[in-house]
């Protein structure tokens, strides 16, 4: 490649992220504007913050959204786990029939999810709220932690496990002492990535929550709809900074965890 | 000498695959026996199946004249170093070491006791706080070989162990396991593919191709008479001869060679030399026989006052004792 | 083996789980699409092939045609934006490319509503864009820049193209360089190369990533809710309507199940042309 062509390259790659952050860069920016009308600029507050923390509805969605992230993330990392030390074992065709059934959910559309989910839990009489949303939450978080997990397991393979049991720790003695330590940081990923998916879910929430079981996504959805205003913002930008935080530490515990593999 | 361990007509099929035809073997105490082979032979797999972590499609195994077949390898009295040591690694080298007994319930005294032991009979007193990654290979090596003998096992496995380490490091560690499964008096099962390992350490070797045992002998009788064509071949150079129906072997060697018109054995062939090969110690001689398609080894050792060049016309002998019959 | 066996049954929650909660609810859609819709919006359990006559209304005809060039376009549109991407993160050295890799992953992970409405902020008629043209005196009235399938298009490419990018960034990753070495060697152009060795051998990632993308705008209602206009509504809002505002649900169960089986019809397709030109170049 010559130094002109590789010029354009990287100035190129450089737009795109320019195109990817400065909407949000923008949507942050203005949640500290002062002026509540228009796009100028008028100085700097917290104030729109500030008013958030006053609205009782805001941290209603809030306390929602963090008790069900919480609950769905440990109900979605205590079952992905499971799986994913049980798959290994399996034959190869029982092995992919299993992860077919597991990671079709990623391949899906979405708003389909979201419907079948609706129709099922009306079939059932079930009311929507809190509990609906953690079981649709599970549901679609559950393959990522699998994903996550069962690539730490592989990179681990399987001669710890033996040298284990070669030196007398039963199967379960080798689960608690060899295995789950070494891939504790996946599994703090893994517990991340779907507590990410949960306080971010918008499409799937939107079917299936009840009327006193709005989540943050949800609210702002709400707010969306009547228009541009600086609490949407402000609210917004509480969701990205939290997404961004999470992201972050998950990927280093996931880096963390290959590096403790490999010696 | 006892039999510490009886392999009765075992076979492993892998969906379907034989991949060790039925074999018997029995294992003396305190032996030290190598399965040698080219990869893919099976010779892990028999040992996988000794260890455990393989089940057996058919036949049994005994330890001790116990039948050890269905019983987990967490039970099994016996340990295994593996090729790539599969040292814990969130764990210290004391903590790695310490791991069997622990599993086993010894008492705190008594570990401590045997560790101190291990690591003084290892060297490894000083490395006793570092992680497996703050080693290197050696030392993972020997940590792996502390970590099986502090549990005291019946019969020690070993899967390739040198086979991650560099020449040089492999040649001195050698002797180090020989002199280790003298004084400890542990029956050694060690897998490799290097003949020379083998050669080097066993008592018996085990000579395995496609899942059988072609020859079970000490390292002279495979090297001397071996009795079949793969064993003659895969260890050593040989030089095979076919005459009708039978098959003949000589060892490089053992070939000796003669000026045209010469007085030799009656076993004369002719032929030209093509390379001429100088090792140091030996030359390797290329001989293109003129009555064949064949072109035969014959090593010339430094001092034998010989000075052989290429194209050279000779003719070529051996002693009737120097050569093998093998069946076809 | 014996010891193992417990270890197995651990799998079992997740997949009685994701039988009770994901098999079983598609098992119902598909169920439902093929019963009647009562006066007041309830379930009538009578079979009826209504549904699915009724899609081939000229209406929805143009709604299903509609979604289908947005989701193809989005999807080439995020292959000729993000291959290049992809491209250069490969090419650089394995520590910057770790940075890149997040870089591009953040925006992925933030939630899709929030993206589509930081673009109202800056598109709508007092939006950034038109504030800071009308101040320096280029235009005098707003551009209508926003509620349009431009800027559907635009919000699903900016959404989904992350998507893409790491798919082809993987394979670009495991591919062979030394065939490319080979082909400069014999004389091929950069140009040459890239077209006749590095494109096909990054097909694989092209179309994980094409596949993913175009899965995702298949079913999108987000972005063209936020950003798009009552003209530019896709398949996705109109499942949603039926759902939540007209209460047909036999109708929008049938309006989904079409989609899904258009969408895997179209993969399959689409793997088919993928894999069909790959041994065309074999024999070559």
């Amino acid at each position: 490649m010559n130094t002109r062509r590789r010029h354009i390259l990287s100035g190129y790659s450089w737009l795109m992220l320019v195109f990817l952050y400065l909407p949000i860069a923008i949507l942050v920016l203005y949640s500290f504007n002062d002026s509540r009308i228009n796009a100028v600029w008028s100085g700097f507050t917290w104030k729109w913050y500030i008013s958030l923390f006053d609205n009782r509805q805001v941290m209603q969605a809030l306390a929602n959204s963090l008790t069900i992230g919480v609950i769905s993330s440990i109900l979605a990392t205590v079952l992905g786990t499971a799986a994913s030390l049980a798959i290994k074992h399996y034959s190869l065709k029982w092995r992919n029939i299993v992860n077919g059934l597991i990671y079709l959910p990623i391949v899906i559309p979405e708003i389909m999810m979201g419907l079948a989910l609706l129709v099922l839990f009306s079939q059932i009489h079930m009311e929507l709220g809190k509990a609906t949303l953690i079981m649709a939450h599970v549901t679609f978080s559950m393959p990522y932690v699998m994903v996550i997990i069962s690539g730490r397991l592989a990179d681990m393979g399987k001669d710890l496990e033996e040298a284990a049991q070669d030196l007398g720790a039963t199967p379960w003695e080798t689960l608690r002492y060899v295995t789950l330590p070494l891939i504790m940081p996946g599994i703090v990923a893994g517990f991340l990535m779907s507590f990410t998916l949960s306080l971010d879910d918008f499409i799937i929430s939107f079917f299936v929550a009840g009327p006193n079981s709005t989540t943050l996504p949800l609210y702002i959805y709400g707010l969306v709809k009547r228009g541009v205003s600086p609490e949407v913002n402000a609210l917004s930008t509480l969701l990205i900074v939290s997404t961004v935080l999470l992201v972050i530490v998950a990927e280093l515990f996931r880096r963390k965890d290959s590096k403790t593999i490999t010696y | 000498m006892k039999t510490i361990i009886h392999l009765d007509t075992i076979e492993k099929q892998f969906a379907g695959n034989v991949v060790v035809p039925p074999l018997s073997l029995s294992i003396e105490e305190g032996e030290f026996l190598t399965l040698l082979g080219p990869s893919g032979c099976g010779k892990t797999t028999l040992l996988r199946m000794i260890a455990g972590f393989e089940e057996q499609t058919s036949g049994e195994i005994y330890l001790d004249e116990k039948l050890l077949s269905h019983i987990p390898p967490y039970q099994r009295d016996m340990n295994m170093v593996f090729q790539q040591y599969a040292l814990f690694p969130h764990m210290t080298v004391e903590q790695n070491i310490l791991f069997g007994l622990k599993m086993k319930k010894v008492s705190t005294a008594e570990q401590k006791k045997r560790l101190e032991e291990v690591l003084q009979y290892v060297q490894l007193t000083e490395l006793r706080s570092r992680t497996p990654k703050q080693l290197s290979g050696g030392q993972q090596q020997r940590v792996a070989i502390a970590r099986a003998i502090i549990n005291n096992p019946r019969v020690l496995l070993l899967d390739e162990p040198l086979g991650a380490l560099d020449y040089q490091l492999r040649k001195s560690l050698q002797l180090e396991l020989k002199n280790l499964q003298k004084n400890l008096g542990i029956t050694f099962i060690y897998v490799t593919h290097d003949q020379e390992e083998a050669m080097a350490m066993s008592d018996r070797i085990a000579v395995m191709n496609k899942g059988r045992i072609e020859q079970i002998a000490s390292p002279a009788e495979i090297y001397n008479t071996p009795q079949t064509l793969f064993v003659a071949t895969f260890i050593g150079e040989n030089n095979i001869f076919r005459d009708g129906g039978t098959i003949t072997a000589v060892r490089p060697e053992k070939i000796k060679l003669y000026q045209r018109g010469e007085q030799t054995d009656k076993h004369k062939k002719t032929g030209r030399i093509t390379d001429v090969v100088f090792l140091g110690n030996l030359r390797k001689l290329y001989i293109r026989l003129d009555s064949r398609d064949m072109t035969v080894m014959a090593h010339q050792y430094a001092g034998d006052g010989l000075d052989w060049q290429v194209d050279n016309h000779v003719a070529i002998g051996w002693a009737q004792t120097d050569e093998v019959i093998l069946p076809c | 083996m014996l010891n193992k066996k417990p270890v197995k049954l651990l799998a079992l929650p997740a997949i009685v789980w994701m039988g009770a909660l994901f098999v079983l609810p598609m098992l119902l859609i598909a169920a439902l699409s093929f019963l009647k819709r009562g006066t007041y919006g309830q379930v009538v359990y009578e079979f009826t092939l209504n549904n699915y006559i009724r899609i081939w209304d000229p209406l929805y005809g143009q709604i299903f045609w509609d979604t289908l060039v947005v989701a193809v376009l989005t999807t080439l549109l995020s292959i000729l934006s993000g291959y290049p991407l992809a491209y250069y993160i490969s090419r650089l050295e394995p520590s910057k490319q770790k940075i890149w890799l997040l870089l591009v992953m953040i925006p992925f992970w933030i939630n899709f509503l929030v993206r589509s409405y930081a673009w109202v902020i800056i598109l709508r008629s007092q939006g950034v864009i038109n504030t800071m043209l009308q101040s320096m005196g280029i235009i005098s009235e707003p551009l209508p820049l926003l509620y349009n399938s431009g800027s559907v298009l635009l919000g699903m490419v900016y959404t989904l193209v992350p998507f893409m990018v790491l798919p082809i960034y993987v394979s670009l990753e495991q591919m062979d360089r030394r065939k490319l070495e080979a082909a400069y060697d014999l004389g091929a152009t950069p140009w040459k190369a890239f077209w006749h060795v590095t494109l096909p051998m990054t097909k694989t990632g092209v179309v994980t990533g094409s596949i993913l993308v175009f899965v995702s705008s298949i079913g999108m209602f987000v972005v063209p809710d936020v950003m798009g206009g009552a003209k530019s509504a896709l398949i996705g809002n109109v499942i949603q309507n039926q759902f939540l505002s007209a209460r047909d649900w036999p109708f929008g169960s049938a309006l989904s199940i079409v989609l899904m089986l258009l969408s895997m019809l179209l993969i399959l397709l689409y793997f088919r042309a993928t894999k069909a030109s790959e041994s065309k170049e074999g024999a070559v």
